[in-house]
């Protein structure tokens, strides 16, 4: 198997993160050739429909089509790409990654965008916490191209505008969902719009908005480079095309960001990180960040790393952070610090989202705490389900999830510490005897 | 306040860099500047905003107040009330958790000897409540101080790291 | 079917609606109820509740009916076991920190929260954790909060950001631990913060005055209209056991919407003012006595009969028509002329030019459509707060607002441009401007235009291209221009920018029916219907020639009246038959005879509006102590005076249809704003070295009865009033310091000693002096300080 193919193709390089070496994998070569031929925008969007190549960010939406829904008619700095480096689903770190080690394919993966979707003024948001080295680099990227005359008005007299800023948020998960973001784009809270207007109507400052994932921007470049077919055949099928970054940390001998085709099958990229640290058992894994299902040993083992292949395993491929526990950890332990977090970055606005996170968090936290009720374990299942689907975002969904799948598939770990006042496993990373 | 009397308020070197984040916006949407103005504030005023630096902003950004307020108790890298010179957060997200960032945390603190959310006595550190995950997961436990990533943690890596610290 | 219409079904109603309605918006409108705490129909739409969930076919998860756009096929189920599961699932999330204080709560019985929990909750709690407190904030005299039982419906905040026109509240920190309020505790100084309590759906802000009075079904809901101001805001009065206990909007879409002004909804605080008049009495030896009525009626017509011909009749903007009507006929009968309810207005020049009534010239609805709008000479907000809502309205439609006014005051809107001039150059400014515009359009001017000064260059380019440019532009005179002694010459030039642009003119008059007066009959140059009569003396020459008999009514001269000292002085000369509500200090000393009449909330009556709209209020409340319905008092004066037959009227309804007749009908919507007649102009006033001083009619100082409010006194709006506000400029040369007590002497034994307060919105050469003060509204004057010694 291939590592490393498209957005982390420079990493083979010493300083992957230089212009010169970008150069060397065929970097801007692409945003050149657009820069002199001047093709149909809409050829560009149906190239990347063609690919396969799906939002990497967490809902898989195809890319291309997306692309599709901004209004057509002639450039402008009036309409706008927004990249989502707001990278902060816990477990995933590729496109910190990526904008450290690889900048300039966001680059050009932006520029590209902009001119297919006719928009002349870009923005990157990178979470506040990226501030350093991440911003830094993507930065200093910018500067070079701005420097190469490869962004700018009427970009090597072609015509073509393209002007791109990178902006900093300043804490808040809820602000890597696209309205959210947007929002604090504008300099506000980043509460979630109700949709529709979906962005492509009404996005930062009422213009029609595009916000694609960094992963997938970056993508972009090699895509177009390398022709869509082959993006499409190295993954799995059209609807699984291409590559994605897994990250894979937890309880595993060689955590790390692996670039690895779609569809290839967990058991593979598991061997890739070493298989499980201090020969310990595999017991659960979460496939796609926090926010997606968590699945048994027994379900992920046989299951394939892609859209279709993580669905039928009854998960969701979601960011493709793939986060590994052994043998020794508590579910329950793992539940009570993932429903805090939620409830510490519900926005507040939604009624089942900002009363119901605090709520599921208690109870969870009670449970851990030796301090459950039987009638806890439904309850829980049932507020999550009330919540779920019922909110302006994907937060509601995102702080269900974990707390009916886990509380379906480790309910007898529940049960016994609701029983028992203390945990099931044995000494590990996080057991703990619990006070009655 | 009005915006002279903001612009004393905040220094030149704060309007400065205000105005080259005002630039990247589209005219006349100098809100969006807002939480780069705040950072700003924060960075040049000893590490959280008070009550009139955030008026000032506002004025200068010829914002309401209250726009200001909301947006300085949403975001959890903003601070709203006084804190150590130094601010130092410890992930304790899944990732980070099951990789024992829990166990650099409680070190932390004995070390410090003061709990998450507070400040040394000699305002030298602030120990951080971190919620959120902040991406380094593959390399697990991390903390972040002053924006600088430390990861690959070990309690030997963490006294070293806090102990140069001024 | 229209194309802009699409079909849709909800709970199997076939149901046809515009195109970008809302499900909600269309349910309301064919009577379908679907819950809600978030959406209000006058504020913009948040969809945060998560109450109005619905089921829509093919649609998996269930949609909030407030912000889901109707389609064309669409099925709607709001009752379907997949919607009621769900709205009793934001039920159960609502209820779990809400408090269980409803039995100490006021607003119990009328809570949104308790009707819904009632249809949606659950009998018992699941919620086994410990309930959210939420500590409270002070944010003035108003509003009382517990904010532990907000729902952050965020509704609040709308109002005040879309209705007050400024972000006075928010929602800080985040998620469970998101707060409502002002995050720096200050009070909330929108005149409009009252709406605050309508909206908010349960008892988390509630009217700070109506506290633990009563329940809300206790209380007897009665019609009735602000008497405060020209725009006649639709109001309920609540009463219990005859005592009016609160008011709150009656909705009005031509007029109020759903919003009403603190000034509305809190002045019957004052009606229990120790002052009240609660019983009939007569001068006698020197002192004033308790009589009977029959004794008093038979008094005060002694007093009216004697002065005859010589009689002046001044009554207050904000009496109503019936007994406006009841009034003029009366002393017009008596052989007196002397009527007047324009008792702020110092300019009569043009009376002979007057339209038939004074207005707006147009609908309130106009007004909110017009695409550019200039306000001349007016604080509007805090004047007429509903009209500056309206305005907002247009600007956030896109109308373009500007003012020139005679001090820069923060009128809450986004005004595009502003011109401040001095008080004194008002008129040259506006003379100016009107050229400006005459040149830009190309179009010649009127003859008198010559005269008025060219000395002085202004710069009105942007202002000026606005106006030539727009559809609907709308010209607005307000109540500073209407106190300003050239008032007649800013009247004809604001009528002529309107021409000029091909728009709209409007007064903002005093009062809540100076329309009314108009058409009752109660000015010195209009009979009933508004018929040109022979003219009697205006109130400013009432006052001026000291008169043997006065007869006022619902007035307190000495802060009501444009020049009170002068209002004193002919009251102090002549016998005083004064109807009204509240007894000042001075009326004690110069009424010869206090009839007490019923005041606001206690009477029916009708009052016709700036926009020339009709309307009738009931009474809410029982008259107080002794007092009676002013038209009953005129009835037993007519009667009293031998006019029994003309004066036999049984109801109030024979009145009013009796004035209706010489009106002629009830369609005056709307008002002619022509001008015509010639008269004398009257330039501003030189800019030279000499001190002018301006009463500031504060919000909370305009009549009789606000004066009274006490919880609208402690507002900081009725505080900013009790200064003297000097341009930092002339302070320095007068060596005045900001706080300094100073004395400011007008003419005569004239003067005023009052706090400074330095404000560079002040122009050079104006000092701004709270009403009954003891100094004329306009006036040159002398300022010094006060040294600390004499203070002593």
């Amino acid at each position: 198997m291939e590592l490393n193919q498209v957005c982390y193709e420079t990493l083979r390089f010493d300083k992957p993160w230089t212009l010169e070496n970008y150069r060397r994998i065929g970097g801007y070569q692409v945003w050149e050739r657009i820069l002199r031929e001047q093709p149909d925008p809409v050829s560009i969007v149906e190239e990347i429909k063609k690919s396969g190549l799906r939002g990497r960010g967490g809902a898989g939406f195809p890319t291309g089509v997306k692309w599709s829904f901004m209004p057509k008619g002639d450039p402008s700095p009036y309409k706008h790409l927004v990249c989502n480096s707001d990278e902060s689903e816990p477990g995933t770190c590729k496109d910190r990654d990526i904008l450290r080690f690889n900048p300039h394919a966001l680059v050009e993966g932006m520029a590209i965008a902009c001119y297919a979707m006719r928009s002349e003024l870009g923005y990157n948001y990178l979470r506040g916490e990226f501030m350093d080295e991440p911003y830094g680099r993507f930065s200093q990227a910018l500067k070079e191209a701005y420097n190469e005359g490869l962004l700018g008005k009427n970009i090597r007299k072609s015509g073509i505008n393209v002007d791109l800023h990178a902006v900093l948020g300043a804490g808040a998960y809820i602000c890597g969902e696209e309205t959210g973001l947007l929002e604090s784009l504008e300099g506000k809270k980043g509460m979630p719009r109700f949709k529709p207007p979906f962005p492509a109507q009404y996005g930062v400052w009422g213009r029609p908005t595009t916000v694609n994932n960094t992963e997938t921007l970056a993508s972009v470049p090699t895509i177009l480079r390398r022709g869509s077919g082959w993006f499409m055949k190295i993954g799995k099928d059209e609807k699984n095309g291409g590559t994605k970054i897994f990250s894979v940390s937890g309880h595993v001998s060689k955590p790390g960001n692996y670039e690895v085709p779609l569809g290839v099958p967990f058991a593979e990229l598991f061997e890739l990180a070493g298989g499980m640290r201090l020969g310990k058992k595999l017991k659960a894994v979460i496939p796609g960040g926090s926010s997606v299902p968590v699945l048994p040993a027994e379900r992920i083992m046989t299951a394939t790393m892609d859209y279709d292949g993580i669905q039928k395993a009854g998960s969701m491929l979601g960011s493709g952070a793939v986060i590994v526990m052994d043998e020794d950890t508590c579910m329950v332990r793992v539940l009570e610090r993932l429903s805090r977090f939620y409830y510490a970055e519900s926005c507040g606005q939604c009624t089942p989202c900002r009363e119901g996170t605090g709520w599921m968090y208690r109870a969870v936290s009670r449970i851990e705490n030796g301090r459950g009720h039987m009638e806890d374990l439904d309850k829980l299942v049932d507020i999550s389900h009330h919540i779920e689907g019922h909110t302006i975002c994907a937060l509601g969904d995102a702080a269900s999830m974990p707390v009916w799948s886990f509380i379906k598939h480790f309910r007898d770990e529940f049960e016994y510490h609701v029983r028992e006042r203390r945990c099931l496993v044995g000494p590990g990373a996080v057991h703990r005897e619990l006070a009655a | 306040m009005n915006t002279e009397e903001a612009r004393a308020r905040l220094g030149q070197s704060v309007c400065d860099e205000i105005d080259s984040w005002i630039a990247k916006f589209p005219e006349k949407h100098s809100r969006s500047a807002s939480i780069a103005a705040l950072r700003a504030v924060q960075h040049a005023e000893g590490g959280y905003l008070s009550v009139e630096s955030m008026d000032a902003v506002a004025a200068y950004l010829d914002l309401e107040p209250i726009a200001i307020y909301e947006i300085a108790s949403f975001y959890s890298m903003l601070e709203t009330s006084p804190v150590g010179r130094h601010s130092v957060s410890v992930c304790t997200n899944i990732s980070c958790m099951l990789c024992g960032g829990e166990a650099i945390l409680s070190h932390i603190e004995r070390k410090l000897n003061i709990k998450v959310g507070e400040s040394t006595p000699d305002g030298r550190i602030f120990l951080k409540r971190e919620e959120e995950c902040l991406a380094a997961c593959t390399q697990a436990p991390m903390m972040m101080v002053d924006h600088v990533y430390y990861t690959n943690l070990t309690t030997e890596k963490v006294d070293q790291i806090l102990d140069n610290l001024e | 079917m229209n194309d802009n219409h699409v079909k849709l079904t909800i709970d199997g109603h076939l149901l046809e609606a515009p195109k970008g309605e809302t499900i909600i918006q269309v349910a309301d409108e064919a009577g379908i109820y679907i819950p809600r705490f978030c959406y209000h129909k006058h504020l913009p739409i948040v969809a945060n509740c998560r109450m109005c969930l619905v089921e829509v076919e093919g649609v998996g998860k269930p949609l909030p009916a407030c912000s889901t756009p109707i389609t064309e096929g669409m099925s709607v189920r709001t009752r379907s076991e997949h919607a009621t599961d769900a709205q009793r699932a934001t039920m159960e999330f609502l209820l779990i920190n809400h408090p269980l204080d409803c039995p100490v709560c006021d607003q119990g019985g009328e809570c949104e929260l308790q009707d819904l929990a009632l249809g949606f909750g659950r009998g018992v709690s699941r919620f086994t954790e410990t309930k959210r407190v939420v500590p409270d904030e002070q944010i003035g005299p108003l509003v009382q909060t517990s904010m532990t039982r907000c729902i952050y419906c965020t509704r609040c905040i709308r109002v005040l950001e879309e209705v007050g026109g400024r972000r006075e509240i928010g929602a800080t920190g985040r998620g469970e631990h998101m707060k409502i309020g002002t995050y720096i505790e200050h009070s909330i100084n929108s005149e409009l913060s009252g709406n605050i309590i309508d909206v908010c759906p349960v008892g988390a802000l509630n009217s700070a005055p109506f506290k633990m009075q009563a329940r809300g079904w206790e209380l007897l809901s009665h019609v009735t209209v602000s008497p405060h101001d020209c725009l006649g805001s639709n109001l309920y009065g609540h009463s219990l056991r005859g005592k009016l206990l609160r008011v709150v909007p009656r909705e009005n879409n031509s007029i109020n919407d759903t919003w009403i002004s603190d000034r509305d909804r809190f002045s019957y605080t004052g009606l229990t003012a120790s002052d009240r008049a609660r019983v009939p009495l007569i001068r006698r030896n020197g002192e004033l006595i308790q009589v009977e009525w029959e004794a008093a009626l038979e008094y005060a017509v002694g007093i009216l009969k004697k002065a005859g011909a010589d009689l002046g009749t001044i009554l207050s903007p904000s009496t109503t028509l019936e007994e406006m009507y009841l009034a003029q006929k009366l002393i017009r009968r008596l052989g007196s002329n002397n009527i007047d309810t324009r008792i702020r207005q110092h300019d009569f020049r043009d009376d002979v030019g007057d339209p038939r009534f004074p207005s707006l010239g147009g609908s309130i609805r106009e007004v909110s459509n017009a695409d550019a709008i200039l306000i001349i000479g007016s604080r509007l907000n805090k004047e007429v707060p509903i009209l500056g809502y309206q305005v907002r309205k247009a600007a956030r439609k896109g109308s373009t607002v500007m003012v020139l006014n005679p001090r820069r005051y923060d009128l809450v809107l986004p005004i595009s441009h502003e011109k401040i001039v001095s008080p004194q150059q008002l008129v040259n400014a506006v003379a100016a401007l009107v050229r400006a515009l005459a040149r830009e359009v190309n179009r010649s001017l009127p003859d008198f235009m010559s005269q008025f000064s060219l000395d002085k260059e202004y710069e009105f380019t942007p202002i000026v291209k606005r106006l030539a440019a727009a559809d609907r532009a709308y010209i607005i005179l307000g109540h500073i221009a209407v106190q300003h002694s050239s008032f007649a010459d800013l009247r004809r030039l604001g009528a002529l920018l309107a021409k000029l642009s091909d728009g709209r003119f409007g007064v903002i008059t005093e009062g809540s029916n100076q329309a009314g007066a108009y058409l009752a009959g109660a000015v010195p140059h209009r009979g009933p219907g508004g018929v040109p009569v022979m003219p009697g003396m205006t109130a400013r020459n009432m006052f001026e020639k000291h008169l043997p008999g006065y007869f006022i009514w619902s007035i307190e001269p000495e802060f009501d009246c444009w020049d009170g000292p002068a209002a004193r002085a002919a009251l102090d000369a002549g016998s005083v038959v004064a109807a009204v509500s509240f007894i000042t200090p001075a009326m004690r000393e110069y009424a010869d005879c206090i009839l007490p009449v019923a005041a606001f909330g206690e009477t029916s009556g009708s009052y016709v509006n700036v926009a020339g709209e009709l309307q009738h209020f009931n009474a809410a409340a029982i008259p107080m102590g002794e007092s009676r319905p002013g038209w009953k008092i005129l009835r037993a004066l007519g009667a009293e005076a031998g006019l029994v037959n003309e004066f036999s009227y049984a109801r109030l309804g024979e009145i009013h249809a009796e004035l209706m007749s010489s009106i002629g009908g009830t369609p005056l919507a709307g008002g002619d704003m022509e001008y015509s007649g010639n008269w004398e102009v009257k330039p501003g006033i030189p800019d030279n070295k000499n001190l002018h001083a301006f009463i500031e009619v504060g919000p909370y100082a305009g009549d009789p009865l606000v004066r009274r409010a006490e919880p609208l006194q402690q507002t900081e709006d009725a505080k900013h009033s009790g200064y003297a506000w000097i341009s930092p400029t002339d302070a320095r040369e007068l060596n005045i310091f900001d706080n300094q007590l100073v004395r400011i002497s007008g003419s005569g034994s004239n003067r005023a000693d009052l706090v400074a307060k330095l404000s560079k919105d002040v122009t050079r050469g104006s000092v701004w002096i709270p009403l009954g003060c003891g100094l004329p509204m306009h006036g040159q004057v002398m300022l010094s300080a006060i040294p600390v010694a004499a203070e002593a």
